[in-house]
């Protein structure tokens, strides 16, 4: 008398798990090889924060990271060309935090000339006390009261007078040899070299090529009219945003 | 049966591939576990290549271990290898003197005023009495640059061991760490200076 669950009991005890070795050594050899590709050849990455906010979005982009442009095999002959360029955007490790990495846009290389603060104008602020954060600018606070008696201030220095100036505004550095100038798209929301200065070549671990989607796509429904040409299209090559500026 | 299927189905190719799937594994155990390494020039002199005035041409095989920084694990006193901030294809091998937070008295080619490690960096030197170009030359420098601990020296025979984490005598008490007190720091100058 079959019993309506013997065929499933059968088939159960033919089944045999596969045999753990052979499983566990191919599991190890894909996943080494995964992680070869993506050290070497090209790898996904998500890419967060506020600090290349206009290339990347804050809520997470899913970049394409290859180190490939920087490899050169014969290290001596194509050094020049293969170290990372003005305008490139990079991933490299972190200088305050070597367990972390940051994704930076590279404003000069070795012997370039760089204002540390090259935002001119009033001082914004970034405020996100409602859980909803944009700029605002931190009205000035210098009282003309006492200067408007004295009518002998020049237009010149009541300019200077009114602005705030930054820090590192009009401080210069050379970069140094072997180094690069890292600096976020969002000059006023980024931790980059203006706080830790040149970043060694050798920190860089790869070129970002392309944004391929944003994983968290939040669109305010309210206020897509108003972004409107503000929504960037969708995955989309990272560009060499480079101008050359004739004196 | 398609050519494709039948070319897998040879026994010399796979055996190929049997032996190609371990390439990555390989390649996986000497970039973030153990790989051996050979020492060359002078800067860290006591430890490897001790004469290497009388044999120019030797060089000191040690074993590099890397999953300590792939952990992130950093102390005083070990040695290390690291890119050279100035030249990113040169690897040099020096000491860490200072970890974040410490307060080092630097020696002649920087200024003599005490430095404190910005978070996330070191201060390494090398073993020399003479100068070598370490972090008095360049300062501190990102603990990403480093890449390996050299944990082991295995050639010249009589001289294998591990190697030793003790400061070399021109980097001690230069260096004042994060967690000793005032007081401390002064017991410690005093003993010193005995």
């Amino acid at each position: 008398m079959a019993s309506p669950y013997s065929r499933f009991r059968n088939v159960f005890s033919r089944y045999r798990p596969p045999p753990l070795l052979p499983t566990t050594i191919r599991t190890i050899q894909i996943l080494a090889t995964l992680h070869l590709v993506s050290t070497t050849l090209v790898e996904l990455r998500i890419c967060t924060g506020f600090s290349m906010l206009p290339t990347l979005s804050q809520h997470g982009d899913c970049v394409l990271v290859s180190p490939l442009p920087y490899w050169s095999p014969f290290s001596e002959t194509h050094t020049r060309s293969k170290r990372p360029k003005r305008g490139d955007v990079v991933v490299a490790t972190s200088p305050m935090d070597p367990s972390q990495t940051v994704c930076k846009r590279v404003l000069g290389v070795e012997g370039d000339l760089i204002e540390i603060e090259p935002r001119r104008g009033n001082q914004r602020k970034w405020i996100d006390n409602a859980g909803v954060g944009f700029m605002v600018d931190i009205p000035q606070d210098i009282d003309l009261e006492g200067h408007d008696q004295d009518r002998h201030i020049s237009h010149e220095e009541l300019g200077l007078m009114s602005k705030p100036k930054r820090n590192g505004e009009g401080q210069w550095v050379k970069v140094p040899k072997g180094h690069v100038w890292l600096v976020g798209d969002n000059l006023s929301n980024s931790t980059d070299s203006r706080k830790y200065g040149p970043v060694p070549i050798a920190m860089i671990k790869g070129k970002v090529l392309a944004r391929v989607s944003e994983i968290l796509n939040l669109p305010d429904i309210s206020n897509v009219a108003e972004l409107g040409d503000q929504v960037y299209p969708n995955p989309a090559w990272i560009e060499n945003n480079l101008r050359q500026i004739d004196e | 049966m398609s050519k494709a299927g039948s070319f897998f189905r040879h026994k010399g190719v796979k055996d190929a591939f049997r032996v190609l799937a371990w390439v990555p594994v390989g390649i996986f155990f000497t970039r973030h576990v153990y790989s051996l390494a050979s020492v060359t020039g002078g800067s860290m002199q006591p430890t490897f290549n001790p004469n290497l005035s009388s044999s120019p041409l030797h060089h000191d095989v040690v074993l590099l271990e890397r999953w300590s920084v792939a952990i992130n694990r950093f102390r005083r006193g070990d040695v290390v290898t690291l890119w050279s901030p100035q030249n990113p294809e040169l690897l040099t091998t020096k000491r860490i003197v200072a970890l974040e937070g410490d307060l080092v008295n630097p020696l002649p080619p920087s200024p003599p005023t005490p430095i404190r490690i910005p978070p996330g960096h070191c201060w390494v030197e090398g073993d020399s009495k003479y100068q070598t170009r370490d972090s008095n030359t360049y300062g501190p420098i990102p603990l990403g640059l480093i890449t390996s601990r050299v944990a082991y020296i295995l050639w010249p025979w009589p001289r294998r061991g591990l190697v030793d984490t003790d400061l070399p005598t021109k980097s001690k008490g230069r260096v004042r760490t994060l967690g000793q007190s005032f007081l401390q720091s002064k017991f410690g100058e005093a003993l010193n200076n005995d």
